[in-house]
């Protein structure tokens, strides 16, 4: 097993809960406590409200809270009165703890499958993180099926076998009252390909994190179709020609932005989108591409030929991060821009959003240098910052040899639009003298689809029938 | 007229314990006692406030808490930046730990007038220490410690060893 491989997954989930520390009360160097009064007056604790009580052991580990059940009566039924947080890094041996191994895959499971039978519910939290779950693959039946029977809030569950992935239990479907579920090396039970229909209802999940970690050493394409990853970390793909990133899941109105991080670029990444400025955090290396930044040549990426880029025109923030996304990659020939209204109407910006882009679209070496074909999807027409960047493209790019620019359908009179924004492309001299452009209809391209954008003979953002 | 002026010109609170004995502290302070919180949003707190059931050396304690979360919690020096905010942060956990750090005696009663008066910081701070003092122990040390009198006949706890059998291994 790789452990290190493990902690660094470990790090990006949720923090065990706080009662799992080990912190024990200060001891002297003797080993005897700081202070060694025991109580003077009788037992006390035990006849302290029931309510204390629960509150003093739902600070206690698991193990540890269950051992308070033999103190005395009073104490007998608290621990199964107090919500339970189960954390089986506490089940594992010492010397497991410290990176051998050795059986501990037992040792946890039999702890695991005693609190989960023991205590009647509900779970507040579990966290399984600590063993092979193929190891333990019959174990896990059970102890999903107690959490769908007894209730169980929060699951962070990593499969501590590599390489393999493992599919969890029908019953993880079963969880109604689960809000939070982040897993690793192991996936949901693969229901898409079973005959009959398996309805899949947790209404109280508020949050899916699917941890991947991109290594491959064969990788060409990743599409993340509909997919909103908490973190996508690109670490070892040597091959990787493409990844392709379609938006969000309809449902999800304001996720928290997705870190995309590259850690290391691949060397033949070549088509790239679309990154959308409010869903994601862009990072290469160490450095998170914020407004402003500045394109040291170490951020750059100059493989990438072909690039799409979503944004909500009239939002100053997401123009701006548009402007430092353009500036990584200073050799694509191929632009794709998507733009989408924005739903509420816009505040007000600090800046002339039109001046910005007249005053900083040259800076983008690749569209002085590079671009021919740029490709504009859903104008809608009423952010000064639209047709300044539309309007600049034409200005500067002086080998552009096609420019496409399709309607919004939220277009009120496409007409009016169309003539307006050819008045508008007609008004100033372009780069180039001999751009073929036009301007389409809403309906005129297809849906965009996965297969499209999987197909490496074909261009993944192109949606013109031709 | 308890309803005094303090130095800094905000109204101070008086609370007067079982024994008698008074202690003045800022409005700001008393509120964290969701108690006293409730008593002067009733304008009952004039001109004092009667606290039968916690004794003064306790009430002492209680109050030295309150003043020191209240002086760091309010912001009052103008200054709430970041850095400055996790310097009071780390101050109240020092604060915290050391005042804790009494006899379990003492720790009960501290823990009792907090849930009375209702000042949840301090309950959560009493209920952890308390757990803290648990982990790690057996349970023939947690009694010991805790003046816990065990009960159960010899067959009763070994039965509730025996059916949670997990939580018991190598103690």
């Amino acid at each position: 097993m790789d452990n290190e491989m493990f902690s660094i997954i470990l790090d990006y989930f949720p923090p065990p809960p706080p009662v799992s520390s080990n912190a024990t009360a200060r001891r002297n160097d003797d080993g005897s406590e700081a202070f060694s009064s025991v109580a003077r007056d009788g037992d006390r604790i035990s006849y302290l409200a029931e309510d204390l009580l629960r509150k003093i052991v739902a600070e206690l580990p698991a193990k540890e809270g269950a051992r308070t059940m033999s103190l005395s009566s009073p104490w007998r039924r608290i621990w199964k009165s107090v919500p339970l947080v189960l954390d089986d890094a506490q089940f594992l041996p010492a010397a497991a703890a410290a990176g051998g191994d050795d059986g501990s895959d037992a040792v946890v499971a039999s702890a695991v499958s005693g609190a989960l039978a023991s205590h009647p519910g509900p779970f507040a939290t579990v966290r399984l993180t600590s063993s092979s779950l193929h190891a333990n693959e019959a174990a896990l039946g059970n102890w999903v099926q107690a959490m769908a029977a007894k209730g169980v809030g929060d699951l962070v569950i990593i499969n501590r076998h590599w390489p393999a992935a493992l599919s969890l239990p029908d019953d993880i479907l079963r969880c109604t009252s689960m809000e939070r579920l982040h897993m690793a090396l192991c996936h949901l039970p693969d229901i898409l390909d079973r005959q009959q229909a398996v309805v899949v209802d947790l209404p109280r999940l508020r949050e899916l994190v699917m941890y991947m970690d991109v290594t491959s050493s064969s990788l060409k394409c990743l599409v993340l179709w509909l997919f909103h990853p908490a973190e996508l970390v690109l670490q070892d793909t040597p091959c990787l020609e493409r990844l392709i990133i379609c938006g969000k899941p309809h449902y999800f109105n304001h996720p928290p932005p997705s870190r995309v991080k590259i850690t290391s670029v691949p060397p033949g990444l070549r088509a790239l989108g679309y990154l959308n400025p409010s869903l994601h955090l862009l990072q290469i290396g160490e450095t998170v591409i914020k407004a402003g930044t500045e394109a040291s040549p170490a951020l750059m990426i100059p493989t990438v030929e072909t690039l799409g880029i979503k944004i909500k025109f009239g939002v100053e923030d997401e123009e701006r991060i548009l402007l430092s996304f353009l500036k990584l990659f200073p050799n694509v020939k191929n632009l794709y821009m998507m733009s989408t209204p924005p739903l509420m109407p816009l505040p007000v910006s600090e800046i002339d959003l039109k001046k910005f882009w007249w005053d900083n679209l040259w800076s983008v070496r690749f569209v002085r240098l590079k671009l021919t074909r740029f490709t504009f999807y859903y104008f809608y027409g009423e952010a000064d910052g639209e047709l300044a960047f539309v309007q600049c493209i034409a200005a500067t790019a002086r080998f552009l040899k096609e420019m496409r620019i399709t309607l919004s359908c939220f277009v009120d009179r496409p007409d009016e639009t169309k003539d307006e924004l050819i008045d508008n492309l007609t008004s100033f001299r372009w780069a180039s003298y001999t751009t073929q452009w036009n301007i389409y209809p809403a309906d005129y391209c297809g849906e965009w689809d996965y297969k499209t954008a999987s197909d490496m003979s074909r261009d993944p953002f192109d949606r013109f029938h031709r | 007229m308890a309803a005094a002026e303090g130095s800094d010109g905000g109204k101070m609170i008086v609370l007067i314990s079982a024994d008698g004995q008074r202690f003045e502290l800022p409005e700001a302070a008393a509120k964290l006692s969701q108690i006293v919180l409730y008593m002067i949003e009733d304008g009952c707190c004039y001109p004092s406030i009667p606290l039968p059931k916690v004794d003064g050396v306790i009430l002492a304690k209680i109050v030295e808490y309150c003043n020191k979360h209240a002086a760091l919690s309010s912001g009052a020096d103008g200054s709430s930046d970041a850095a400055s905010e996790r310097s009071k942060e780390r101050e109240l956990k020092i604060f915290d730990a050391e005042f804790i750090d009494v006899d379990v005696t003492t720790l009960f009663d501290v823990m009792m007038a907090a849930n009375y008066l209702n000042i949840k910081g301090l309950l959560d701070l009493a209920c952890q220490r308390t757990a803290d003092l648990i982990k790690g122990k057996s349970p023939e040390q947690i009694r010991q410690t805790f003046g816990i009198k065990n009960d159960f006949t010899p067959e009763e706890e070994a039965a509730i060893r025996k059916e949670n059998a997990w939580a018991f291994d190598n103690i």
